[in-house]
């Protein structure tokens, strides 16, 4: 595993233009995000309850799970597009298990630098740094779930391969659906809708489940991330383990 | 003329509804995130204001639906990434063999692309005019300078935004890989077009460039146009796109004509 992670650093690191310009993009995308949501609390004071600095803050924990969940996917993503292509059979031979080479073979760990950068940041933007112990474990937890809700819901898009031998858009869908991971739990649904969006799409509250721990020390939306994110990566076991009893590797 | 550009136009629009997965989530998740963070964001803000800037908040979601549709209508992403790869792989000779100009062919795939994103631009004016009656001018010689307007605007959408697609995809020529620019460029069009929020939202400083760069005139203008009905602002509006559609059309001479004379077919 060690060594999967070691050389897909080095591989990453190697076209360091490619690298440095891909963390500029994603900085000045998440600057501008930024500004505009500065710009949404010269309206207004408050966001449904929540201050400005409590919405940066989620925002903050926001690009620190998709940053992170963004090193995984993209090998997930190179798995299914060799599986798509019949290419995976000199992968399936390496004396590892499936899931480690599809989270690791093509992984791209140079994305966890500029997440040490922003840890570092942490003192800074978090609003209220004193809370209870549970708080801080149950946080950290969440954002560890957060991560991983991610890559379950590309690992189920991507998962359609099986079936069609067409790579899914997968990795469109979720940068698309990442969009959302930075909006407080105060502005997204509730009740019903949030327990369905929390089952079918976990991700929308990858980032603000544990904002929600973290500030309010409520535990609600936490606990609908875990449930979709549990259902889901169940749904992903089975499926995946059934389909590919029966398939062939032939690509398409 | 038309006849010999016609199947590029049909090749652009097959392309894109051969790959229905793109498709489906271009039209329906891409469109859809975007709408819900405004909806979202934007009913919590409202909760305190019956307007801003002159908005209600019907207004500004209709204000969103228009923009996230029309920068998918004029989306030059896939263009910019053609032009790159047929210059990266030096397989620019085949299309500069045939009988009609490169660019030609280029334009016509584009708008053949583009008509199928302009169907949910024609449905939302539709809801919209139905919802909003009295946003419709009153007579018939208005309505018709307005529906002529528009199309005007959606044209000129179309050229502009090809012209700056053209523009990005020689400069191939010289960086000689485009995944910096194609990075750049979902990003700088939603900010700098409009399409996140009115540019009469941002702060007063950033408003003059808010308001006169040229991706706003393919988004957020045609939309303004659409929903205010104010003539008189777009067809000053649809005057300067038309300057900068010149402006950028003899800049891709000047280039074309620099990066042939630097092409060897060896790719790269």
């Amino acid at each position: 595993m060690l060594v999967l992670a070691q050389k897909a650093f080095a591989k990453q690191v190697h076209y360091l233009g490619n690298y440095i310009s891909y963390i500029a993009v994603q900085a000045a995308t998440q600057v501008l995000t930024l500004f505009y949501l500065h710009t949404v609390f010269t309206y207004t004071d408050t966001l449904n309850g929540w201050t400005r600095e409590q919405a940066i803050f989620v925002f903050y924990l926001a690009t620190m799970v998709t940053l992170t969940a963004n090193c995984f996917t993209c090998s997930i993503h190179q798995y299914y597009q060799r599986l798509a292509r019949g290419l995976l059979d000199p992968v399936l031979i390496m004396p590892l298990r499936r899931r480690t080479v599809q989270l690791l073979r093509w992984s791209e760990p140079g994305f966890l630098v500029p997440l040490v950068a922003l840890l570092c940041c942490w003192p800074l933007i978090d609003p209220q740094l004193h809370r209870s112990m549970e708080d801080w474990i149950g946080g950290l937890v969440m954002l560890a779930m957060g991560v991983l809700s991610i890559i379950v819901v590309f690992s189920i898009i991507s998962l359609t391969a099986l079936m069609t031998q067409r790579p899914a858009p997968a990795d469109f869908m979720v940068s698309e659906l990442s969009r959302m991971v930075f909006l407080p739990s105060s502005v997204m649904p509730r009740g019903a809708w949030q327990i369905a969006l929390g089952l079918g799409l976990p991700l929308l509250f990858s980032a603000n489940a544990a904002g929600t721990v973290l500030i309010a020390g409520d535990y609600r939306v936490a606990a609908v991330l875990c449930s979709g994110t549990g259902l889901l990566a169940v749904l992903h076991h089975i499926i995946e383990s059934r389909v590919m009893r029966s398939f062939s590797f032939p690509g398409g | 003329m038309i006849e010999r550009h016609q199947p590029f136009a049909i090749n652009g629009l097959r392309v894109l509804l051969v790959d229905r997965g793109v498709l489906f989530v271009d039209f329906v998740i891409a469109t859809g995130v975007a709408f819900l963070i405004q909806l979202f964001i934007w009913s919590a803000v409202y909760s305190s204001h019956e307007e801003i800037q002159g908005f209600t908040l019907e207004k500004l979601l209709y204000y969103c639906a228009f923009t996230i549709y029309l920068s998918r209508l004029n989306n030059c992403y896939d263009l910019v990434q053609e032009i790159s790869e047929e210059i990266i792989d030096g397989r620019l000779e085949i299309h500069l063999a045939r009988p009609v100009n490169y660019i030609g062919q280029k334009f016509a795939a584009y708008l053949g692309g583009g008509v199928l994103y302009a169907v949910p631009v024609v449905i939302l004016c539709v809801v919209y005019w139905v919802n909003n009656p009295e946003r419709l001018a009153q007579s018939p010689a208005d309505l018709i300078s307005y529906g002529l307007l528009i199309i005007a605007f959606l044209l000129a959408g179309a050229a502009l935004s090809f012209s700056i697609g053209i523009v990005l995809g020689i400069l191939t020529f010289w960086l000689m890989q485009a995944d910096f620019v194609l990075a750049c460029l979902t990003t700088i069009t939603a900010f700098l077009g409009g399409a996140i929020i009115p540019p009469s939202y941002w702060p007063e400083f950033i408003r003059p460039l808010m308001a006169f760069n040229p991706f706003q005139y393919f988004i957020a203008a045609p939309a303004s146009l659409i929903i205010s009905g104010d003539m008189h602002a777009s067809a000053v509006a649809l005057g300067i796109a038309m300057l900068y559609i010149l402006l950028f059309m003899l800049l891709i001479k000047v280039m074309w004509a620099k990066a042939i004379n630097i092409y060897t077919g060896g790719g790269g």
